[in-house]
């Protein structure tokens, strides 16, 4: 690991005391760990705009999972000399290092560019990049807590920013995980429950992230880890697509809200723009 | 399938070309004469770097992979102490193709080494137990490293492919682990170079891409 001269290293040899820890037993009363029944999805808490100075932002919070992100743009395109009629959007996403159980690297590990490969193709589809030819949309996602389902959140939490910074989309991207354990089913999985590729005899483990758009019942994004059986496997993306059609009342009801927030009081303040200057779009 | 860099590499259709496509997949021809399932001709050979445990070199229709893996000692995941553990690299090289000169081809390179972390970081496909020499101490760290010398397409399934074709190829050295007087545990190394063990790759996965063309 390259040493960071900006900052003051700790030590090399460190390890988190969670590997001393002595597993938890599994409830096996067909609750989960926090009482949840199996298709159960935690609260789900979802506001647009909360910085200031990008052009559009969000944040959400899946039960105890905190992820922001923020969209700047459309924005001169980074490389000059490259002209396309098709805007560019890039898309980089960062776990903060306190986020984990065990402490993550500052620098952007192969993990999360993983995960940024995966919301951009997620995000790609629903935007319309011949709107904005010769420029680029920038979309930074930062997980501030990990509980679990880190990615579906993301995928959701950065399609709100891009349609608070007013790119036009086609559609929203409603992002969901589940479980698969053996034959049990577990919608929206904590950090606990997540696949931890731990084998457990030759039943099927598996978890799987799906991308929707929902009115246009297009997926855009699926991710599959582990090993599941066919049937299995389709049966459990069908899963996470109800769960991205139950996710997008609560985004819809969060851009309107955050667009009536936006709109400026009649009356003897009419000739006063909103303090960004800038008209949301909203499908 | 993954659209990543690729499309860049083919340059531009014009519409007439793109319609003519379009219309022969519709009845299952496709460009170079092949139906729409069928791969292109495939050739793979084994043992073909000396310095390495095993490697493979691999041509599918105009995409050319050698994978080279080398075994070596090193310190357990805290997590996993019975475990051994696997290592991938993917290099794009410029051979394969001028886009890839410089930093061109990282983008593509790191693509295919999350695609390859992700497949096998199922148990199921490769039993790393076998792997370990002393728990908690010392297990067999697998550098598999993927060398791309020629782009012509499918790159996903021709990685996957040689892969596993080099991991089948793979030869590790047995050890023998023993006890000296003060209680060290001390790793020897057999002298017999054909005294060595091989991967059971049976379950280790292939990749199937699939592009959509028209409806």
């Amino acid at each position: 690991m390259p040493g960071d001269s900006r900052r003051v290293p700790g030590p090399q040899e460190s390890r988190s005391p969670h590997f001393y820890r002595k597993p938890e037993a599994h409830k096996n009363d067909g609750r989960r760990q926090d009482g949840r029944g199996p298709q159960d999805v935690r609260p789900v808490y979802l506001h647009a705009g909360v910085v200031s100075q990008a052009t559009g932002s969000a944040y959400i919070e899946m039960g105890q999972t905190k992820v922001i992100a923020a969209v700047y743009g459309p924005r001169e395109i980074a490389q000059r000399e490259e002209f396309t009629m098709k805007g560019r959007l890039t898309c980089e996403v960062k776990f903060a290092t306190f986020s984990c159980t065990k402490r993550r690297q500052h620098i952007q590990d192969s993990h999360e560019k993983d995960w940024s490969l995966i919301v951009l193709q997620a995000l790609e589809p629903a935007v319309c990049l011949d709107r904005f030819p010769k420029s680029q949309v920038d979309v930074y996602i930062t997980v501030l807590q990990n509980d679990g389902s880190a990615l579906a959140a993301a995928i959701t939490c950065a399609s709100v920013g891009l349609a608070d910074a007013g790119v036009m989309m086609y559609d929203v991207v409603a992002g969901c995980s589940m479980r698969q354990c053996g034959d049990d089913q577990y919608l929206d999985p904590s950090v606990s429950e997540e696949f931890q590729h731990e084998e457990q005899g030759t039943a099927e483990h598996g978890m799987v992230t799906v991308g929707l758009l929902p009115s246009l019942n297009q997926v855009s994004a699926l991710v599959l880890d582990g090993h599941l059986q066919q049937q299995t496997a389709v049966q459990a993306v069908k899963t996470c697509i109800s769960g991205c059609h139950g996710l997008y009342p609560v985004i819809k009801d969060c851009l309107v809200t955050s667009t009536q927030r936006n709109i400026p009081t009649t009356g003897r303040q009419t000739g006063q723009a909103n303090a960004n200057g800038r008209t949301l779009s909203v499908t | 399938g993954s659209k990543g860099s690729m499309a860049s590499t083919l340059g531009v259709l014009s519409d007439a070309e793109r319609l003519f496509i379009v219309h022969g997949v519709q009845d299952d021809l496709r460009s170079d004469g092949r139906a729409c399932e069928d791969y292109r001709h495939v050739e793979v050979e084994t043992d073909v770097v000396s310095n390495t445990s095993g490697s493979a070199r691999l041509r599918l229709g105009n995409t050319d992979i050698l994978v080279g893996v080398k075994a070596e000692m090193g310190e357990p995941d805290p997590g996993r102490p019975k475990e051994g553990k696997l290592e991938f690299f993917v290099d794009c090289s410029a051979n394969a193709s001028p886009e890839f000169e410089g930093r061109g081809g990282e983008e593509l390179a790191i693509e295919v080494s999350n695609a390859l972390q992700r497949i096998f970081s199922s148990r199921s496909t490769l039993d790393l137990t076998s792997l370990c020499i002393i728990p908690g101490g010392q297990c067999w760290v697998l550098y598999v490293d993927v060398l791309v010398l020629e782009c012509g397409g499918n790159l996903f399934d021709a990685v996957s492919l040689a892969v596993k074709a080099a991991l089948f190829n793979t030869r590790i050295p047995t050890v023998l682990v023993t006890a000296d007087d003060e209680g060290q545990q001390e790793i020897e190394l057999s002298d017999d170079p054909y005294d060595v063990k091989r991967l059971d790759v049976e379950n280790v996965p292939l990749i199937v891409t699939l592009s959509k063309i028209g409806h």
